[in-house]
């Protein structure tokens, strides 16, 4: 027993000395600087318009705090400004008169999950009087809270006395809010945090007066007011997230320090100080204006006090350099905390306000240790580790309490966003860490990263936009290469000098002679140097974002193993008229693709130019665009390209291949190679394959090629079908590599079968192929013919074990939720997916094919 | 690179790679004949019955030396800190760092907080310095210490001969010359600043700033308020400037012609070396560092 004594007078001790390390060297200097801030904005902010109002009951403590930082400041002795006591749900029912949408929005919120009893008894848990007059058992009141906004609407009598009490609340709000306003017409709020939700009801209730906020932190939730954002001031940080290059965001992740830190010891102001409600709410008033405080549960307070008290009058550089000493450690020890430093950093639960009663806990004591943890109330019969760190407030901290060492510094880099699944095994780096680049250098101009090829003849109209595009790319370390084939140069120029691009970054090269697409594309490669090439068609278009993710992505530790990398495409139906473009629709285009194959793109090209971004050694190592092919140019070179490298893929709409595919567009000046000279590509489809293999028929890719043109011939009997069995509206494949067209479905069940069959054969095949690399050389299994039956190609596709892609028409979900046994499979792992067990057993069973 | 026989390649940057290349752009715009034609030959190009010159001042009209926006920050305190030094109402002045930093703190409050304007907040140097007074309680005006940031500024700053000269031939043969600049100077101060650097008053009479428009040219939205000052359609304007982004490309987008003035690479690696060597002193001197950002 003495020595569990001398143990815990030990632990006791070793407590007290890290907290007294923690408020004189970490939090103190910290929250010196935040009340420098909230001086600077205070000072900016005073004149005879604008109030300051100290919101409770943060501001309680916030309002002594910067007394006690005024003190030996140079100029004032007092904070300027008055309390405002309120809480958000005394503002809610404040405002409910003026703006019910918004108020019954946020209780309905509040409440979402409890029963609308719960919300009546918190709106009104001040009110015995009212509650003992209601019918609390009325069945009405076991629906959700989330129903509020419809029952309020009701005339039944809980709802009578509800919107009665709302509106007396609302006459006594606007008469508290003119009482401490008077007739200045701005106010600022000084609160804690975090996204003004309060400041948003007061912005929208009471718009003849300006509302700005002044918080330690501004963290935006998605339920925050995007309208009021450049008027919510977080004076610390403003971030979602922690930000390695702002450590005060590491607050970000546990903000609970700033509210357990400034939350008095009294109750939340759910009533409202002024007329009926004035008496009830002063009682609340009173018990934090007289808070007793304990050294336990308010030692950060206490702490922060004395070190306040303890430095007065300290210079502004003095506060900015302690401040900028401290914060790092103070960041390290919020996301890596120890067990003994998350113990001494533990205060008290939090308590829930908007009429709850109930405590949060900060952390969560685990039963192995119980006696010398933080918090017995938050410990559940069953808890494990797991549940703990998902329950408390700080996760970094509860993961310290669970686990030592490697363990739990990885869980923190974890849940504080710093590391993800993907790059545990990745000894190159994460995300993060690329993002953590230094000062960029200046541009070279005569080395820029990238090289934007644009390829035009007679298109002035459709050049301007390919302008625009180029012009709107958020990352500008481009050379854009203008390459005229053989049309007029002038309308190029004209372009050109009405486009903000900055002239150090265009290349204009203009052949006298059409030297065709892909000898164009090698002149304008030719002409530029750079590390990175795109061909931009002069009638394609980028997101603004293209360029920076696409180099982002080849710059980053994930994309360095890969050659080139495409997004995702969006097709853009469209047709010329006069000087107009006119769009007649988008949809994704091939956006099954998730990874890029030989053997997948021996079957034909899947994505447009505009999607893809390499290397331009990948561009020398190939030799350049095959000069011979007028049309697939594109598709060759990445057969070629793909011998060579990988290629990644950014699953992200990111390039607009644009067609000219309906009216007089189809033909003439404004066609598309892929729309008007769609002859061309089923002749040159075959002419470059057979190039392909005449150049690698050594190779053993090569056989891929052969068996690609399998799979295609397989994939083009889905053209073959019947019209009928097609979905409408259907986007044209604009598939350059010719007999592939677009992996729609169908909604015809008789038809479907077959779909499946030829689907399930071509899956097969692709597997086989991307197995071994060769011509089905080390598999056992050997590729099926599409006039296979079901009974061989499911042979196959036991052999193989793998899973197959899903055929786009077949809804998963559905299938899954109608089977649950499935379902449960596919959990378990036991099965491989739903259109896997669907064709394998569920349409011999007879089971419904869900189809999209 | 060859290219086959019937291929040219044409370039548009001669002037704005000769700029960026010069290792002395004084030299450049003040006394190189030919680099000087070509200029006047480019801007009469562009302006091609235009009756608007519209010019940035900083770093256009004006070039700066090679100093860095931080070091002249921490001049202007130690400048302050000097004045309030013989000041006898002045019991005790403050540090000089203290005054730059006071300055730092006004500066970002201004920016972070002032009125909005079309959601478009700019900065002060009025709120600047009046910040700054208060957060130090000095017994002295916002004039007295703007005037001397002037001073300082105008010790760094020289006109820009081509550009001067050629609004000159503008104004004298019948057109009109428009300031605009994107700058926390109030268009009264940067009149003042001018009038320190010899700049004729006919040149500063139609001069814009943000600090007074809270929108700026980066925004786009400053174009129109010159329109609607000026009383003039945007096919009657060309800008020169050296913000890519706000001289250039907005100008352009609100259908202005436009001429890009880059500043020369050796001047923004002067300023960043000199950007580091200040920030270095005030981490190792003072341990503080502040956010203003590297010359870029």
């Amino acid at each position: 027993m003495a020595s569990e004594q001398r143990d815990k007078q030990q632990t006791d001790t070793t407590n007290e000395a890290l907290r007294q390390q923690i408020g004189q060297e970490l939090l103190g200097p910290v929250i010196q600087r935040w009340l420098l801030a909230l001086h600077q904005h205070v000072e900016y902010f005073r004149d005879a318009d604008t109030a300051f109002l100290y919101c409770a009951r943060a501001g309680v403590r916030i309002e002594r705090l910067y007394r006690a930082f005024l003190q030996g400041y140079a100029g004032r002795d007092n904070p300027a400004g008055d309390l405002f006591w309120i809480s958000r749900i005394a503002v809610a029912k404040g405002v409910s008169q003026r703006k019910p949408a918004l108020a019954h929005a946020l209780l309905a919120r509040e409440y979402w999950h409890l029963p609308l009893r719960d919300l009546v008894t918190g709106l009104l848990r001040h009110q015995p009087e009212r509650l003992r007059a209601m019918d609390l058992d009325a069945e009405e009141l076991n629906a959700h809270g989330h129903n509020f906004p419809g029952w309020i609407t009701v005339k039944g009598p809980v709802q009578r006395e509800v919107v009665d009490y709302l509106q007396r609340c609302g006459d006594a709000f606007d008469g508290y809010v003119t009482d401490l306003l008077q007739a200045r017409k701005r106010a600022i709020l000084i609160d804690s945090g975090w996204q003004g939700s309060t400041q948003s009801l007061l912005h929208h209730a009471y718009p003849d007066r300006e509302w700005y906020g002044l918080y330690f932190g501004r963290i935006l939730t998605a339920h925050h007011d995007p309208s009021i954002v450049p008027d919510v001031v977080g004076l610390m940080f403003e971030s979602q997230g922690y930000d390695p290059a702002v450590p005060e965001s590491a607050f970000a992740v546990h903000r609970h320090i700033i509210e357990v830190l400034l939350e008095p010891n009294g109750p939340s102001i759910e009533e409202i100080p002024f007329g009926f409600s004035l008496d009830t709410a002063m009682r609340l008033v009173e018990q934090n204006k007289d808070e007793d405080l304990d050294a336990e549960d308010d030692w950060m307070y206490l702490a922060v006090m004395r070190y306040l008290d303890e430095n007065t009058g300290l210079s502004i550089s003095e506060i900015m350099r302690r401040h900028q000493q401290a914060m790092p450690e103070l960041a390290r020890l919020i996301l890596h905390p120890s067990r003994q430093e998350a113990i001494a950093f533990y205060a008290k639960p939090r308590s829930a306000d908007f009429g709850k009663s109930l405590k949060v806990p900060v952390l969560i004591q685990p039963a192995a240790n119980a006696e010398e943890g933080p918090d017995e109330q938050g410990s559940q019969q069953g808890d494990d580790a797991e549940s703990r760190i998902e329950r408390s407030l700080w996760p970094q901290g509860q993961i310290a309490l669970e686990y030592e060492g490697g363990v739990a510094r990885d869980l923190q880099m974890r849940v504080s966003g710093l590391t993800t699944d993907a790059a545990y095994f990745d000894p190159t780096g994460t995300a993060q860490a690329d993002a953590l680049q230094a000062v960029p250098e200046l541009p070279d101009f005569e080395r820029p990263v990238v090289a934007i090829v644009t390829r035009t003849k007679n298109r002035p109209v459709l050049l301007k936009r390919a302008a625009e595009s180029v012009a709107r790319q958020t990352f500008g370390d481009y050379v854009w290469v203008i390459v005229n084939d053989g049309g007029d140069a002038e309308p190029v120029r004209q372009v050109i000098a009405a486009c903000p691009i900055d002239r150090r970054r265009i290349v204009f090269v203009s052949n006298r002679v059409s030297l065709g697409m892909e000898a164009a594309s090698n002149v304008g490669i030719r002409a530029s140097g750079s590390e990175f090439i795109v061909i931009h068609d002069d009638d394609d278009s980028w997101d603004p974002g293209f360029l920076a993710k696409t180099v982002s992505f080849l710059r980053g530790s994930r994309g360095r193993r890969y050659g080139g990398v495409i997004t995702q495409s969006t097709y853009v139906s469209e047709e010329i008229r006069g000087d107009k473009v006119i769009e007649h629709g988008r949809w994704p285009y091939q956006d099954w693709v998730r990874n890029v194959q030989i053997a997948e793109m021996a079957c034909g090209n899947f994505f447009p130019p505009i999607a893809f971004v390499y290397r331009r050694e990948l561009y020398d190592a190939v030799g350049g665009y095959n000069e011979a092919l007028p049309v697939l140019g594109d598709w060759f070179f990445n057969l070629e390209f793909l011998l060579q490298a990988d290629i990644g893929v950014i699953v992200e709409p990111l390039a607009f291949y644009h067609h000219r595919d309906t009216g007089g567009s189809r033909t003439g000046l404004y066609a598309n190679s892929v729309i008007g000279g769609v002859s061309k590509h089923e002749e040159f489809a075959a002419i470059a394959r057979n190039e392909f293999l005449r150049r690698h028929g050594n190779n053993n890719a090569a056989a891929s090629v052969v068996l690609g043109h399998a799979m295609g011939d397989i994939r083009s009997r889905f053209d073959r079908m019947p019209e009928r069995i097609r979905e409408g509206g259907m986007a044209p494949s604009g598939d350059s590599g010719g007999g592939w067209p677009g992996r729609s479905g169908s909604k015809a069940g008789a038809d479907m079968d077959a779909i499946d069959r030829y689907w399930v054969a071509a899956e097969i095949n692709r597997i086989v192929a991307s197995r071994q690399g060769g011509l089905f050389g080390g598999s056992k299994v050997k590729p099926v013919s599409p006039d296979s039956s079901w009974e061989d190609i499911l042979r196959a596709l036991r052999a193989l074990r793998e899973r197959i892609a899903t055929q786009p028409n077949f809804d998963e979900s559905r299938y899954l939720s109608e089977n649950p046994d499935v379902a449960d499979g596919v959990d378990r792992n036991t099965v491989l997916c739903a259109y896997a067990h669907y064709v394998m057993f569920g349409r011999a069973e007879g089971r419904r094919r869900p189809g999209k | 690179m060859t290219f086959p026989s019937d291929t040219e390649a044409h370039r548009f940057d001669a002037l704005q790679s000769a700029i960026y290349a010069s290792d002395d752009r004084f030299r450049l715009f003040n006394s190189d004949p030919d680099f000087r034609q070509g200029l006047t030959a480019e801007l009469d190009r562009l302006l091609d019955g235009r009756s608007v010159l519209s010019l940035d001042v900083f770093d256009t009209l004006l070039l700066r030396d090679d100093s860095s926006e931080l070091t002249r920050f921490v001049e202007f305190g130690q400048r302050i800190h000097d004045f309030l030094g013989s000041n006898a109402a002045v019991e005790r002045e403050p540090a000089a760092v203290d005054i730059f930093l006071a300055r730092y703190l006004g500066t970002k409050v201004s920016y972070r907080a002032g009125r909005r304007v079309q959601g478009c907040r700019e900065g002060s140097l009025t709120e600047i310095y009046r910040t700054l007074i208060r957060l130090l309680d000095l017994p002295v005006t916002v004039d007295e210490l703007v005037d001397l940031e002037l001073e300082c500024e105008a010790e760094r700053l020289t006109p820009n001969g081509a550009i001067v000269d050629y609004a000159r031939q503008h104004l004298d043969r019948g057109g009109k010359v428009l300031l605009l600049t994107d700058m926390y100077m109030h268009a009264s101060q940067v009149r003042s600043l001018l009038g320190k650097l010899g700049i004729e008053a006919d040149l500063t009479a139609n001069l814009i700033s943000s600090a007074d428009t809270k929108v700026s040219k980066a925004s786009g939205l400053l174009f129109a308020i010159a329109e609607e000052s000026l009383g003039l359609p945007a096919d009657e304007f060309l800008h020169v400037g050296d913000s890519l982004r706000g001289d250039f490309s907005q100008a352009i987008a609100r259908g202005w012609k436009a001429f890009h003035l880059p500043i020369p690479r050796t001047a923004i690696l002067r300023r960043r070396e000199d950007h580091l060597r200040t920030e270095q002193w005030l981490s190792e001197s003072h341990g503080v560092m502040t956010s203003v950002a590297i010359p870029g």
